[in-house]
């Protein structure tokens, strides 16, 4: 598996995450659904920081572009956890209705944030950052 | 590079899509309008009101929303850049609107050649102008996802739809000396399996995978897509030198439609969220599409039964592009409304979530009053003199209704939007 494809499967876990979640909600097991979303917080952080850390850093040093692609990533990176803390209130709540439809925001927000990443962001990386393969794999072991 | 690449500023903004997907719903209202007098008493595919009503159908309904959600996707999925929302509301949305009323009113009034030559010429410059933003886009997009590449063979199956159709104009109207059933053939063909078939296939295959949670389309889904326009290309080059060789080509087109519907069916049954509405409203996509197509083909060979062709239209065009334009406004709609509130950076707690917008129940809702839609147009379609009243009264219930919810969106929109100003003021 080649770093595109490694940060894209972590994509794809978390959507499955997040789709587990939503199943547990929907069958009011609220213990799993509490459980299965701090997986979810836990795993989309460990990506995020993957990405805010090492990746996006060293693709602004190769490129010079600081307020570019990596600042709105980063934008949309505080956007998601924020849904992911009223997903948490509502989960605390035992309010289906509202986790729903932040779940809702966030598999809208997230897929279209991956699809900017996996198209255009991974493959700019890829062309601009050198030892981007090591870069992606070591972080992705850690 | 650009520095701008991926930046929300490059997206649309709120009021462009909108602007479409509102005129679309106002089309719709028109379509039960329009269907009140029964001027057709017996099915005729040929029937002037027929005409009129299947392009308000296909440009004013279907074309509105197809156009104004390419241009988000070609924004947000292909990091083309839509910074002047103004200048494509200019040239794409007014001239639509304007080309699709002369076209409307042309066939309506008796093929009125003045307004159907007006209609063609404006209905081209809206149509080149769109495929200009979107080819010239993507052929500078770093972007080359299935996605992507799939909506520049509908852009390309677009203008040729529009050549045709203007060809078809001319030639109405006794200025160009071409065959007349040949051009309208091909425009049909283009119209149904190019523009829209091919957009289809491209938008899901990212929506369907990214709203569902399903595996994804298989790679050789894109070569689907090319086979499709080179049948295209056949069929119309069958239409005006081989004719008795049309079969060939016509029967072909038939499997990419099969295999789309067996692949996705196979996804939909893969899927993580499977009580998403629009897991139920994607099913119903893929059962219209396999009528739709089946019926098209089988009018070629067996034309006993006038109404037929009105059915594949009806099922194609109302049951798969009405069906799925409706799913994807259900999520695109309250998702753009949120995200664009979001900028506003509004204080926790006062921006709702996207089914604050637009409730899973409200999205259930749309699919049965279009479900009662089909079924009328269904009867429509087998006698038209008697059940028209039936199809014009779905037809202004479901137009009314999704009216009523675009209106509650906005409502909901600008009350968020004056309670951050407030909260900003204070």
């Amino acid at each position: 598996m080649n770093a595109i494809a490694c940060l894209t499967q972590q994509h794809r876990d978390c959507d499955a995450i997040l789709a587990q979640a939503e199943q547990a909600v929907r069958h009011g097991d609220w213990t799993s659904a509490g459980q299965t979303c701090l997986r979810l917080a836990t795993d989309l952080e460990q990506h995020f920081q993957l990405e805010e850390l090492q990746l996006f850093p060293a693709f602004e040093a190769a490129t010079g572009m600081y307020s570019g692609p990596t600042a709105v990533m980063r934008q949309e990176h505080q956007q998601i956890r924020q849904l992911l803390q009223d997903m948490d209130d509502a989960v605390h709540a035992t309010d289906a209705s509202a986790w729903l439809g932040h779940a809702e925001t966030l598999l809208i927000l997230t897929q279209q944030h991956n699809m900017k990443e996996e198209n255009i962001l991974y493959p700019m990386c890829s062309q601009h950052i050198a030892g981007f393969e090591q870069m992606v794999m070591a972080g992705a072991s850690a | 590079m650009s520095q701008a690449w991926l930046s929300y500023d490059d997206a649309p903004p709120f009021w462009l899509p909108a602007s479409f997907f509102g005129a679309a719903m106002l089309w719709l209202l028109l379509l039960g309008g329009l269907l009140l007098p029964a001027d057709m008493l017996t099915a005729n595919r040929y029937h002037p009101q027929l005409l009129a009503l299947t392009h308000v159908l296909a440009l004013g309904v279907l074309g509105n929303i197809m156009s104004g959600a390419l241009l988000q996707m070609l924004a947000v999925a292909s990091g083309v850049a839509a910074r002047r929302a103004s200048h494509l509301l200019l040239g794409i949305f007014l001239p639509w609107q304007a080309g699709t009323a002369l076209l409307v009113g042309g066939f309506w009034f008796g093929f009125a050649p003045l307004a159907l030559q007006a209609a063609a010429v404006l209905l081209c410059a809206a149509i080149i102008r769109l495929a200009w933003h979107g080819l010239h886009g993507l052929a500078h997009s770093p972007a080359r996802d299935a996605s992507s590449r799939g909506m520049a063979l509908a852009l390309l199956a677009l203008l040729v739809t529009a050549l045709l159709g203007l060809g078809l104009v001319l030639t109405l109207s006794g200025q160009l000396p071409l065959p007349l059933m040949p051009l309208l053939h091909s425009h049909v063909l283009w119209a149904a399996m190019g523009w829209l078939f091919l957009l289809l296939l491209a938008v899901s295959q990212t929506v369907i995978p990214m709203f569902l949670i399903t595996p994804s389309y298989p790679a050789w889904m894109l070569s689907t897509g090319r086979a499709v326009l080179l049948l295209l290309l056949a069929c119309s080059l069958a239409l005006f030198f081989w004719p008795a060789q049309l079969w060939l080509p016509a029967s072909l087109l038939l499997i990419p439609v099969v295999l789309y519907a067996v692949q996705s069916w196979r996804l939909l049954r893969q899927s993580r969220r499977p009580a998403d509405p629009l897991w139920r409203q994607w099913q119903g996509v893929i059962a219209c599409l396999l009528l739709g197509g089946v019926s098209a083909w089988l009018c070629s060979r067996w034309t006993a039964w006038p109404s037929l062709p009105l059915l594949a239209g009806l099922w194609w065009l109302g049951g798969a592009g009405l069906g799925a334009t409706l799913a994807m406004l259900g999520k695109i709609l309250p998702f753009l409304a949120w995200l664009h509130l979001k900028r506003l950076n509004p204080p926790r707690g006062l921006l709702p979530s996207t089914h604050g917008f637009l409730p899973e129940s409200a999205q259930r809702r749309v699919r049965l009053l279009h479900q009662l839609w089909l079924l009328a147009g269904t009867l429509w379609c087998w006698q038209p003199g008697r059940f028209h009243g039936l199809f014009a009264l779905s037809t202004l219930a479901l137009a009314s209704y999704a009216l009523w919810l675009g209106g509650k969106i906005a409502r909901r929109y600008h009350a968020v939007q004056g309670a951050v100003s407030t909260a900003a003021t204070h």
